[in-house]
């Protein structure tokens, strides 16, 4: 009776370890929808040599391609309508989207795109891309953290912030660059919430 | 003591400010408009040159090409082939206009047909060199091209200084213009004409012997200059500044041409000039008056 109690504990033990031992199946990409009501775009940049203001886009859409288990970077195609700027001053919102800057007539959107990325801690990336600006396109590179998960497999949310600095002479924009009038380099931070619903 | 420390920032904030505008200005008119009046004055003051006409009048074509490219240089570089926004192409299309212009001061004042020659190539040259948005190239020719042949028949008769300033009044109420619809480079980039015509005409009068006879308001350049800058601001605006505002702005020169129709034509002297100096700047005056509120408002921004 020992023994066979014996044989039945050792056999237990010895499939789950199997089980114990066999890898997590990777959780599959699944395509997030960039929710426009709880995502937001700012851009900040110097003026006059002195102080920092900041700025808004209002419309930002797009998606974002990543596993729930955050075992790859996440992959943007996010658009900002550049004609959204919001300033908190109209003047300065309609010089904003003037042939000077935007050049929203012509110019719609602002796009980044994600090419690849690679892992800095648990909650952070260093996600490569072309961002998209005045027609113009060029490598860029943002710090992404991940900011949270919540929800089941039918209904989820998650979210992201990314941080990037960029020059805006290289992308054609260089009006007041020279004399100082503000500075060329401009830190765009875009806090994106996206969210998976059925039949999403 | 916080509170005068503040106020002390908020003064060396503001000055820094009024600073940079000053220096904006300074590069983007001033300095292509001693530019273009170093052409005048090398061109039109030794009596050798100044007696050709056809130079004088070349003198202040290349003055307002010299004034418009230098002020696009200071505020935005280099013009660049192919343009990379649309609005990149002015600069090039305001040399080739110039070209034009240059073959437009060597023809004999009767010469009419040559004229609408002239302004014919000034509008394809526009249509190909300045797509603007929501509007199509046949447009953007026509208004140039039209502008163009204006002023190039309103120069024909003889030297009008009153071309000069009716010059000056257009492309100052396009600069208040585009400086209503937030576009601080197109209002520079006018500004930079309106004080090209402003130096014509005291260039002008302080050579008044030779320039009288040989000078000129730049011809054809002249209105297709304004008209391609006030197009463009146009194109670029978003409903900011009403489009009578627009058209008043430029409507100076056809006006003008109802004082050249018949006996009116051979109308001469200090009251005739008047007279059409008062035409041609009505129109952009009364465009100024009723929207120099706005333009205070536009400068918070």
């Amino acid at each position: 009776m020992y023994k066979i109690m014996l044989v039945s504990v050792v056999a237990m033990g010895g499939l789950l370890g199997a089980v114990a031992s066999q890898e997590t199946p990777a959780a599959k990409v699944e395509t997030w929808k960039i929710d426009p009501v709880h995502s937001s775009t700012l851009f900040r940049i110097q003026h006059a040599g002195a102080g920092r203001f900041w700025g808004r886009f209002n419309d930002v859409s797009g998606t974002v391609d990543w596993p729930r288990d955050n075992a790859a970077a996440p992959g943007f195609d996010v658009t900002v309508a550049v004609e959204s700027v919001d300033s908190g001053n109209a003047n300065l919102d309609g010089h904003l989207k003037s042939p000077d800057f935007f050049n929203a007539r012509e110019f719609e959107t602002m796009t980044f795109t994600s090419t690849g990325g690679e892992r800095v801690d648990d909650t952070h990336w260093k996600v490569t891309g072309e961002l998209t600006l005045l027609g113009v396109t060029k490598p860029a590179t943002a710090v992404i953290e991940f900011t949270g998960l919540r929800g089941n497999p039918v209904l989820a949310k998650a979210g992201w912030e990314a941080v990037f600095e960029i020059n805006r002479s290289d992308f054609g924009m260089t009006w007041g660059v020279d004399r100082g009038a503000l500075s060329d380099d401009v830190q765009i931070i875009v806090a994106l919430e996206g969210g998976i619903e059925p039949g999403g | 003591m916080t509170m005068c420390k503040s106020s002390l920032h908020l003064r060396a904030a503001s000055s820094r400010a009024a600073e940079q505008m000053f220096e904006q200005v300074l590069w983007s008119v001033v300095f292509p408009l001693l530019a273009a009046c170093v052409v005048l004055g090398v061109v039109c003051y030794p009596r050798i040159l100044a007696r050709h006409m056809w130079l004088c009048r070349a003198a202040v074509v290349v003055a307002i090409v010299i004034a418009v490219v230098g002020s696009f240089f200071f505020s935005v570089g280099w013009p660049t082939w192919p343009p990379p926004q649309k609005w990149h192409g002015l600069p090039w299309l305001v040399m080739a206009i110039g070209s034009i212009g240059l073959i437009d001061a060597c023809l004999p004042r009767g010469e009419w047909a040559g004229r609408v020659v002239l302004s014919i190539a000034a509008g394809l040259a526009a249509a190909w060199l300045l797509p603007l948005p929501d509007r199509l190239a046949i447009t953007t020719g026509v208004i140039v091209g039209g502008a163009g042949l204006l002023t190039s028949l309103l120069e024909m008769p003889e030297q009008r200084s009153s071309l000069n300033i009716g010059g000056w009044a257009a492309a100052t109420a396009m600069s208040m213009l585009a400086l209503i619809a937030n576009q601080v480079t197109l209002s520079l980039l006018a500004g930079a004409v309106a004080a090209t015509c402003a130096a014509t005409w005291v260039v002008g009068r302080i050579l008044c012997g030779r320039m009288s006879r040989g000078g000129g308001a730049g011809g054809l350049v002249l209105g297709s200059v304004i008209a391609v800058i006030g197009l463009t601001a146009w194109s670029y605006d978003y409903d900011i500044v009403p489009q009578w505002a627009w058209l008043a702005a430029g409507a100076g020169f056809p006006l003008a041409c109802m004082l050249e129709i018949g006996a009116l034509k051979r109308w001469n002297g200090f009251i005739a000039a008047s007279v059409r100096a008062i035409v041609l700047s009505t129109p952009p005056i009364i465009v100024v008056a009723i929207q120099f509120e706005t333009v205070k408002g536009a400068m918070s921004g």
